[in-house]
């Protein structure tokens, strides 16, 4: 604690309550309460329903949140497996490529996801590679978006590693590769698992640059939040978000507890 | 026979010279240290043994080959580092077989046993690193190093993260080591002069750089080349003078008289050079005694058993310099 006093705190605590609650808490709450909300005319809503779930979990809602889960899926992983490679692969560059790659790899968190989402409609949708109306062209939207987060993960971690292990291990007659898989990748699982937990989050949150590309066939839950709002059924939406959330927290915790158990091994 | 061989090895790290035109061999079975203060580039030498970086120009050669160009796996040289690096994903015995990934399990797990047991190791061997003290783990690390019998073992600054109770034990350790490693080079890089003496056959001074002095340690210690091999190794006195017909003649000619403090004697003045005591400082086992000569600006430093009947701070004493072993250094 670097507030000592304990006005201070109380202080502290009370400007933090009245950021926290308007802010973040309220609309969560009154999104859950409009979840199972039947009718919602006064202050409170008049009665309750589970029936919005029932909706949110059945039919064309059900496949939206598993596209959602196979895009974060395909995306995250990719990107993941592409952020670490770069950020490997930057350290073993000359210097000069070095800081034209970094910049490179950052560049797609500069970039509002809808020019991500025009650009793409625009390159694929003719051939030599026509994509357009295809699952392939969320997919890659994802990709572009996470791949700088999950770059600058590991990058991050791969600096606050001390080279001498990797250059102890060849010492010890492994090659390269044997450093590579053996030595540097294990010691850098605790940040690729951090980085995956990372492009999931904002995968399964993406609707900027998905609302431009998606085809039919091919609907995240997070556009058919945004559709199911624009039409007025806010509430079944709001069913919607809740389930989008529960399932993102859940894959999260599942990940940061294996992370755990992983690390915890290590020690 | 030379079991490594560096000559004329200049490294750049950038636009920064971090060794210049270094030369050194090192014998089979020889232990050699490079002593200096930090940044002389004793461990950018190391590094280039280990082939941890590549020098701008010069050969190194390893039992007569030239590896300047070789990556570190195909070098075959032990190396313990600062910080030991040991693997902290793998068991202390998964970090020592690491290196003998070439051999059959059975072998791999015997050997394994053995080195562990050398370094008194082997009740450690299902412990991850961190569960290890330093000590412990700079155990490891040297087990690790030797495991595939190199011929050649690199050291860096191996006792540098330890305290001072520990050092004195890993350094007992080490000499053993070596004593059981007849046909193994050892270089160690060291900023510490009592590790040097203890450990190495010779001692190469490095500074800026560049090697200064090199010779047999007791050599080194007992005529320096050079005032600063004499005040780094063994924090010699440099008195500005020379020594005419078996005496010491003060602010005379163009060299230092080099004396180890503990060779000072201080007295009541009026029976060595004139000083005054500027600071006196305990030990425990001695008192080390700093004065100011009168004739000549220069201070030097004494250690004495007692302080019973010598001048106290700001008093005028006296400094009483050894008739023999006083040797006389080059001025810079």
């Amino acid at each position: 604690m670097l507030v000592w006093s304990r006005g201070g705190r109380v202080l502290l605590w009370t400007i933090f309550a009245l950021v926290f609650v308007p802010v973040v808490l309220a609309p969560l709450a009154v999104l859950v309460l409009a979840a199972f909300a039947a009718d919602w005319n006064g202050v409170l809503p008049g009665a309750y329903t589970g029936a919005h779930f029932g909706e949110a979990l059945s039919g064309e809602e059900i496949s939206s949140l598993s596209v959602s889960l196979q895009t974060a899926f395909l995306a995250g992983t990719a990107a993941v497996l592409t952020g670490t490679w770069g950020a490997l692969a930057v350290r073993a560059a000359p210097r000069a490529l070095r800081r034209i790659a970094d910049a490179v790899l950052h560049l797609p968190v500069a970039v509002p996801s809808v020019v991500v989402g025009l650009g793409l409609l625009t390159a694929f949708s003719r051939p030599p590679i026509a994509l357009n109306g295809t699952m392939w062209l969320v997919v890659i939207a994802h990709f572009v978006l996470v791949l700088a987060f999950a770059y600058s993960t590991v990058s991050a971690a791969l600096d606050r590693t001390d080279p001498a292990f990797a250059l102890v291990a060849g010492s010890l007659g492994a090659s390269p590769w044997r450093v590579l898989w053996r030595v540097r990748v294990p010691m850098l699982l605790p940040s690729i698992a951090a980085a995956a937990s990372l492009s999931l989050a904002l995968s399964m949150g993406e609707v900027g640059a998905t609302i431009m590309v998606y085809p039919a066939s091919w609907r995240p839950l997070s556009v058919t939040v945004f559709t199911l709002t624009d039409r007025g059924r806010v509430f079944l939406a709001s069913a919607e978000t809740v389930v989008l959330l529960v399932v993102t927290v859940v894959i999260l915790a599942g990940l940061a507890v294996a992370t755990r158990r992983g690390a915890a091994k290590q020690r | 026979m030379t079991a490594i061989g560096l000559s004329d090895v200049t490294v750049h790290y950038g636009r920064t010279e971090a060794l210049s035109r270094f030369s050194l061999d090192v014998a089979v079975g020889e232990t050699v240290a490079l002593l200096g203060p930090s940044g002389s580039g004793k461990s950018t030498a190391l590094k280039a043994v280990a082939g941890f970086l590549r020098p701008t120009s010069g050969t190194i050669r390893l039992d007569g080959r030239d590896v300047t160009a070789l990556p570190p796996h195909r070098r075959g040289v032990g190396v313990v580092v600062q910080q030991y690096a040991l693997f902290p994903h793998m068991k202390v015995a998964e970090n020592v077989a690491f290196g003998l990934a070439g051999i059959p399990r059975a072998q791999r797990k015997e050997r394994v046993a053995e080195v562990l047991a050398m370094v008194g190791m082997s009740a450690y061997a299902a412990r991850r690193p961190r569960e290890l003290s330093g000590g412990q783990q700079q155990r490891v690390a040297i087990a690790r190093a030797l495991a595939n019998r190199p011929r050649v073992l690199l050291l860096d600054e191996p006792l540098s993260a330890l305290d001072a109770a520990l050092r004195a034990d890993m350094l007992g350790e080490l000499q053993r080591l070596k004593r059981e490693l007849p046909e193994t080079a050892i270089l160690y890089v060291t900023h510490d002069q009592g590790e040097a003496l203890a450990l190495a056959d010779r001692i190469a001074v490095m500074k800026d750089a560049r090697l200064v002095d090199e010779a047999a340690t007791a050599e080194l210690y007992h005529r320096p080349p050079s005032a600063f091999t004499a005040s780094f190794l063994g924090a010699a006195n440099l008195i500005p003078g020379s020594i005419v017909d078996g005496r010491v003649a003060v602010g005379d000619g163009a060299g230092y008289v080099c004396v180890r403090p503990h060779a000072v004697g201080v007295a009541a003045p009026g029976s060595g050079l004139a000083a005054t005591v500027t600071g006196v400082q305990w030990r425990g086992a001695t008192y080390r005694v700093t004065l100011a000569l009168s004739d000549v600006e220069a201070e030097v430093r004494a250690d004495v058993a007692s302080l019973d009947g010598l001048p106290g701070v700001g008093e005028p004493a006296s400094v009483v310099l050894p008739a023999t072993g006083l040797t006389v250094v080059p001025r810079d």
